[in-house]
C-alpha cells in the first residue's frame, strides 16, 4: 500500500524519486547475452538513452552474463546483490517462458522487482508467397483436419517462445501442440529460409524479422498475434483476433531489480522508464531495437509478469513440458 | 620417469597410457549411454528425440576406446618438471576463484608475476610482467572495449 | 550486366569518400586486432561499436562500411596466434595450426604469415566479384538446399575427420567423438531437454566454443611448454627462407579450389567458415597425400583454409545483402545494424537504397586490399611476437585468454571449465591424440543432429528421405568413399 503511494507521486512528480535523495552509484545494466545478445542490445541502446536524456546522471555500464536466456543473471542477483540499488537486468518473455518451465532454477518471478516494460515485438504467422493458405482460418482448417500436416518452424527449442506461438495458434483451433510438427531452427533467419525454400510450410516469427521479406513480397503474413494492428508497414496484416482466434504475442522486452531493492531505488528507476518511455527521442530508438510501443511499468508490468507466467506454466503442464 | 624412460618402455608394456585412454573412453561411452538413456522426454516432438544422436555418438566412441585398447602403446610420459604444471594448474584455479574478490588488476598481476616465475623470470622481471600485464588487460577490456570487470579492493583508486 | 557495373560506380562514388575511406580502414584495424583477441569475436565487438557509431551519428552507409570491415577483417587476425603459438583465435583458424605452426617451428613463421594473408585477399577479393554479379540467384539457390541435404553435407565434413588427425585412425575418431558429445551438453534443441548438465545452470546454454578453444589450444600448450621448459616446442624466430613469388603461384591452384570451397558453403545460410575451411583443408591434403607433406609444414596447408575462410565470410553475406536473411550470429547482429538506421533489410534493399548496398560491396573491394597492404608489411612485426621472452610472452598470452573469456561472460565457472580442458589438450598432445578433431566434433556434431532432427522432422521418420535429393546423394558417395579411402591400403595388401 505504501509503495503504491510513492508511486502514484512519482507519477505527479517526475522529480519526486531523486528528490528523495536516491541518486544511482555506479549503476549497471546485466545482460543475459554476451555483447550482441538480445539482452546485451537492449542493455546497451537503453543505458545510452537514459545517460544522454539525462534522465539517469552517472554512466550506465553493461554487464554481459549469458546462459539461459537471464539464468546465470538472475541466479547471480539472488546469491550475491540482493539488494543492490544500483543494477537493473534485461528481461523478456523468452525469461518468463523459461521461468515457467523451471529453467530459472528455483528462482522464479517473485524472486525480482519487476521495473517496467521499454516495448515489445510482436509474433506474426508467416507462410510463403506462393502458399496454399490465404488466411488464418484455412491454416487453422488445415491443422484440424491433419495436425501434423503444416510442417512449421522457428527459431527455438520446443518449449521455447517461438514454439510456444505455434502452440497457442493450434490450442486456439482445438488442436493439441504436441501433435504439430515443429522444427526448431537456429535463429529465426534460418527458419526464414527454410520457408523461403519450401522446406517448411509456416514460421511463428517475430514482426521485426519478417518485415523486410514481407514489404518485398516474398512472404504473406496470415494474423499479427497483437491486440491491436501494428503500425507502418505492417498495417495490412489483420490480427489474429479479428480473425476470430483468441491469441496475442508480445515478445515484451524490460528490466527488473534485484528482490529486495530499497524502495527508493525501485520507484527511481520506475520514475527513469517512465520518463524514457515519454521522451520525444524514445520512438527513433525504440524502433532501432526492432521494438513496437509498450509502455508499462511498476504495479501494472509486475501484474503482467506474474501473469504471464503463469499462463506459461499451466501450458507446459497441458502438454507436458513441466511435471505437474 | 623421463621421457627416455618412456621410449625404452614401448611396446612392453601391457598397462600402457593407450590402453588406460581405450579403457576411459569405454567408461564415458558408457556413461554417456546411461545418462542419455535416463532423459525422459516429455512427448515426441520428433522423430529422432534427444537419445538416438548421444546414442550413436557413444557406440562409436566405445568402438574408438576398444580399438584403442587393442593397440600396444608407449607409456604414459610423466612430465620432466612435474611440479611446473601441477603449480601452473593451482595458480590458475586460485585466480578463477579469486578474481571477483581481488578484482581483475591484482589477480591478473599475481597469475601473470607467478607464471612468469614458473617460467624461469627473475622476482623483479616477474613482478614486471605482471604488473603491465594487469594493467594493460584492464584499459583493452575495461575502457577501451568497455566490458567491465570486478575491480576489488582498488575500487575508489580507479575512479568511477 | 552493365546495370551491375554502373551500380557498382555508384558504390564506388559511395566507399571512397574520405570520410568512409577512413572507416573502412579503422574496421579493418579493429577486425584484424578482435581476430587476434581470444575470446572476443567479430560479433562480440560489432555490437560494442554499435553504440558508437549512434553517438557519432556516422550515416547508415558508413557504419555499414565500418561494421562491416570488423566482421571480414577479424578473418585476417584469427591465423596470426594460430601460427605463431599454436592457439587458433578464432574457429576457423584452427585447420591453420595445423601446417601454420610446423612452419613457424621451422623459422617460416612469416612466409606462413604472408601467404594466409595473401590467400585471404585472394578468397575474400574472388568472393567480392562473385558477390558482385551473382548474388541473388545464389541466395535463390541457397534456400533450396534442404535439411537432408545439410545432413549429408555436414557427414561428408564429419567423414574427413581421419584427414586431421595424425596418424592413429581411432584416436581421430574418438577425439572427434569427444567434440560432438561436448555439443550436446545443454539444452537440446530438439525437445528442450537438458542433456549431461549436471543440473549445472551455466551449462544450460551449452559450452561455449571460445572456453573450448582457450582451454585446448592455449592453456594446454602452455602447460606443455612449461613442462619441458620451452626446450622441445617453441617456435623460431626467423632462421628460414622469405616468401617467394614461386611459392605464392605454387599455393595459387590450392587458393583458387579453396576460393571455390569456401564461397559456396558461405553462401548456404545454415554452414560456416569452419565448415569451409576444414573441407578445403582436407581436400589439398587428400589431393596431395601422396606427398606426405600436409601437417609437417606445407604452405598449401595454410593457405587452403585461410583462403576459405575468408571466402566463406563474404558468402555470408549473399543471403543476409540479398534475402535480408542472416546465415550466422554475427550477420544477424550486421542485419540488426540496418534497422537501428530504419531501413528494412530485405530483398528491397538493393532497390530502395542502393547506396547501401552497393557501398558495402564497393567498400569490400577497397577494404580487403587495404588488409592486405596492412598485413604484409606488419608480417615482420607479428613475427618478432616471437623474440619476447617466453616468461613475458606466456603470461600475457594465458591473462588475456583468461580476460577475454571473462570479460564477455563474467563467469568464474567458464574459467574453471577452461582450465579443464586446457588439463584435457595437456594430457592428450601427451597421448598423440588430435585436438582439431575435437573442435570439428564440436562444431559439426550440433549442426549433424539439428539438421538431421529437422530432415527426419519433414519427412516423418523415413531416413530414405535423406538422400532423396540429387545434392544429397553426390554429398553421400563422396561421404562414403572418403570414409573407404583410407582402407584402400589394407585391402589392396590382401
Amino acid at each position: 500500500m505504501q509503495r503504491r503511494t510513492i508511486l502514484a507521486a512519482s507519477t505527479l512528480l517526475p522529480v519526486a524519486a531523486q528528490a528523495q535523495g536516491f541518486t544511482p552509484q555506479n549503476p549497471e545494466c546485466i545482460a543475459g547475452a554476451a555483447p550482441g545478445g538480445g539482452f546485451d542490445i537492449s542493455c546497451r541502446l537503453t543505458a545510452r538513452m537514459l545517460n544522454q536524456t539525462g534522465i539517469v546522471g552517472s554512466s550506465i555500464r553493461t554487464q554481459n552474463m549469458p546462459g539461459g536466456i537471464g539464468a546465470v543473471a538472475i541466479n547471480h542477483i539472488n546469491a550475491q546483490r540482493r539488494a543492490d540499488p544500483n543494477v537493473i537486468v534485461a528481461v523478456s518473455t523468452g525469461s518468463w517462458v523459461n521461468m515457467a518451465t523451471g529453467r530459472f532454477g528455483r528462482f522464479g518471478e517473485n524472486d525480482v522487482r519487476w521495473i517496467g516494460a521499454i516495448g515489445a515485438d510482436y509474433g506474426v504467422i508467416a507462410v510463403k508467397k506462393d502458399s496454399r493458405f490465404q488466411t488464418l482460418a484455412d491454416l487453422v482448417n488445415a491443422l484440424k483436419a491433419d495436425s501434423a500436416g503444416v510442417p512449421m518452424g522457428a527459431g527455438g527449442a520446443v518449449g521455447s517462445q517461438d514454439w510456444t506461438k505455434a502452440a497457442l495458434v493450434a490450442r486456439a483451433a482445438g488442436v493439441d501442440p504436441r501433435r504439430m510438427r515443429y522444427v526448431p531452427f537456429e535463429g529465426g533467419g534460418q527458419a526464414l529460409a527454410a520457408l523461403l525454400g519450401g522446406h517448411i510450410q509456416m514460421a511463428p516469427a517475430d514482426a521485426s524479422e519478417a518485415r523486410g521479406q514481407f514489404e518485398a513480397g516474398e512472404i504473406r503474413l496470415l494474423a499479427v498475434l497483437a491486440a491491436e494492428r501494428l503500425p507502418g508497414a505492417l498495417a495490412s496484416v489483420p490480427t489474429a483476433r479479428e480473425q476470430g482466434f483468441q491469441v496475442e504475442w508480445p515478445i515484451v522486452r524490460g528490466f527488473y531489480g534485484p528482490p529486495q531493492m530499497p524502495d527508493t531505488a525501485y520507484d527511481f528507476w520506475v520514475d527513469a522508464l517512465r520518463r524514457l518511455t515519454a521522451h520525444p527521442d524514445w520512438p527513433a530508438q525504440r524502433s532501432a531495437q526492432g521494438l513496437f510501443e509498450f509502455n508499462m511499468v511498476g504495479a501494472e508490468f509486475t501484474e503482467l509478469a506474474k501473469r504471464r507466467t503463469a499462463e506459461f506454466r499451466q501450458l507446459a503442464r497441458d502438454v507436458g513440458l513441466v511435471s505437474q | 620417469m623421463s621421457a627416455g624412460s618412456a621410449e625404452g618402455a614401448r611396446g612392453t608394456s601391457i598397462v600402457s597410457a593407450d590402453r588406460i585412454l581405450g579403457l576411459l573412453l569405454i567408461i564415458l561411452a558408457a556413461l554417456v549411454f546411461w545418462s542419455a538413456q535416463s532423459l525422459i522426454v516429455p512427448f515426441a516432438a520428433d522423430p529422432l528425440g534427444p537419445k538416438g544422436f548421444p546414442y550413436a555418438v557413444a557406440v562409436i566412441l566405445a568402438i574408438c576406446g576398444a580399438l584403442i585398447l587393442l593397440e600396444r602403446g608407449p607409456a604414459f610420459a610423466w612430465p620432466e618438471r612435474r611440479a611446473a604444471p601441477f603449480l601452473l594448474v593451482l595458480a590458475m584455479v586460485a585466480y578463477a576463484l579469486l578474481l571477483e574478490t581481488l578484482g581483475f588488476i591484482l589477480a591478473t598481476t599475481a597469475l601473470a608475476l607467478g607464471v612468469a616465475l614458473l617460467f624461469g623470470a627473475g622476482p623483479w622481471p616477474a613482478l614486471a610482467t605482471g604488473a603491465v600485464t594487469g594493467l594493460a588487460l584492464w584499459a583493452l577490456f575495461d575502457k577501451l572495449l568497455d566490458l567491465p570487470l570486478p575491480q576489488g579492493p582498488i575500487r575508489g583508486f580507479l575512479g568511477a | 550486366m552493365m546495370d551491375t557495373f554502373a551500380a557498382l560506380g555508384g558504390g564506388f562514388a559511395v566507399a571512397l569518400v574520405p570520410t568512409n575511406l577512413a572507416l573502412a580502414f579503422l574496421g579493418c584495424v579493429i577486425g584484424t586486432a578482435i581476430g587476434v583477441l581470444p575470446g572476443i569475436g567479430p560479433l562480440n565487438a560489432i555490437a560494442l561499436l554499435l553504440p558508437f557509431c549512434l553517438a557519432l551519428r556516422l550515416p547508415p552507409e558508413s557504419a555499414l562500411i565500418l561494421l562491416a570491415a570488423v566482421y571480414y577483417g577479424s578473418g585476417y587476425g584469427g591465423r596470426i596466434t594460430a601460427i605463431l603459438l599454436n592457439m587458433p583465435g578464432e574457429p576457423s583458424a584452427v585447420l591453420t595450426t595445423l601446417d601454420g605452426h610446423p612452419l613457424a617451428r621451422q623459422g617460416r613463421g612469416g612466409a606462413a604469415l604472408a601467404i594466409s594473408g595473401i590467400g585471404s585477399f585472394v578468397g575474400a577479393t574472388l568472393s567480392v566479384i562473385l558477390m558482385s554479379f551473382l548474388s541473388v540467384p545464389l541466395a535463390r539457390v541457397a534456400v533450396a538446399f534442404s535439411p537432408a541435404d545439410y545432413v549429408a553435407l555436414i557427414a561428408f565434413a564429419l567423414s574427413l575427420l581421419g584427414a586431421v588427425g595424425g596418424a592413429s585412425a581411432p584416436k581421430a575418431w574418438a577425439a572427434g567423438c569427444l567434440g560432438i558429445l561436448l555439443a550436446l551438453i545443454g539444452v537440446d534443441s530438439g525437445t528442450g531437454v537438458e542433456r549431461f548438465t549436471a543440473g549445472s545452470l551455466e551449462l544450460l546454454g551449452g559450452v561455449d566454443f571460445t572456453v573450448l578453444a582457450v582451454g585446448l589450444f592455449a592453456i594446454g600448450e602452455i602447460l606443455l611448454l612449461i613442462e619441458t621448459s620451452l626446450r622441445t616446442e617453441a617456435a623460431k624466430l626467423g632462421g628460414g627462407k622469405r616468401l617467394s613469388l614461386r611459392e605464392i603461384l605454387f599455393c595459387l591452384p590450392a587458393m583458387l579450389r579453396a576460393t571455390g570451397i569456401g564461397f559456396v558453403i558461405g553462401v548456404l545460410p545454415g554452414a560456416g567458415a569452419s565448415v569451409a575451411s576444414a573441407l578445403s583443408y582436407t581436400a589439398e591434403k587428400r589431393l596431395h597425400e601422396s606427398k606426405d607433406t600436409f601437417g609437417k609444414g606445407d604452405l598449401r596447408g595454410v593457405a587452403a583454409p585461410e583462403t576459405a575462410d575468408n571466402a566463406a565470410q563474404i558468402g555470408n553475406l549473399v543471403p543476409m545483402l540479398s534475402l535480408g536473411i542472416p546465415g550466422s550470429g554475427t550477420t544477424a547482429v550486421l542485419l540488426g545494424a540496418l534497422l537501428m538506421y530504419n531501413i528494412t533489410p530485405g530483398p528491397l534493399l538493393f532497390t530502395q537504397r542502393p547506396d547501401v548496398a552497393w557501398g558495402l560491396i564497393a567498400s569490400m573491394y577497397i577494404g580487403n586490399a587495404m588488409l592486405l597492404l596492412l598485413n604484409l608489411p606488419l608480417v615482420g612485426v607479428f613475427a618478432r611476437l616471437l623474440s619476447v621472452p617466453a616468461w613475458v610472452l606466456y603470461p600475457g598470452v594465458l591473462a588475456l585468454s583468461f580476460g577475454g573469456v571473462y570479460a564477455v561472460s563474467n563467469s568464474a565457472f567458464d574459467l574453471l571449465m577452461a582450465i579443464g580442458f586446457g588439463i584435457m589438450g595437456w594430457l592428450f598432445r601427451k597421448l598423440d591424440i588430435p585436438l582439431v578433431p575435437i573442435v570439428l566434433g564440436f562444431v559439426l556434431g550440433r549442426m549433424l543432429e539439428d539438421n538431421l532432427r529437422r530432415a527426419l522432422a519433414l519427412s516423418d521418420g523415413s531416413v530414405m528421405e535423406l538422400a532423396a535429393s540429387p545434392v544429397s546423394i553426390v554429398l553421400w558417395g563422396m561421404t562414403v568413399v572418403a570414409v573407404l579411402w583410407p582402407l584402400r591400403a589394407k585391402i589392396w595388401k590382401n
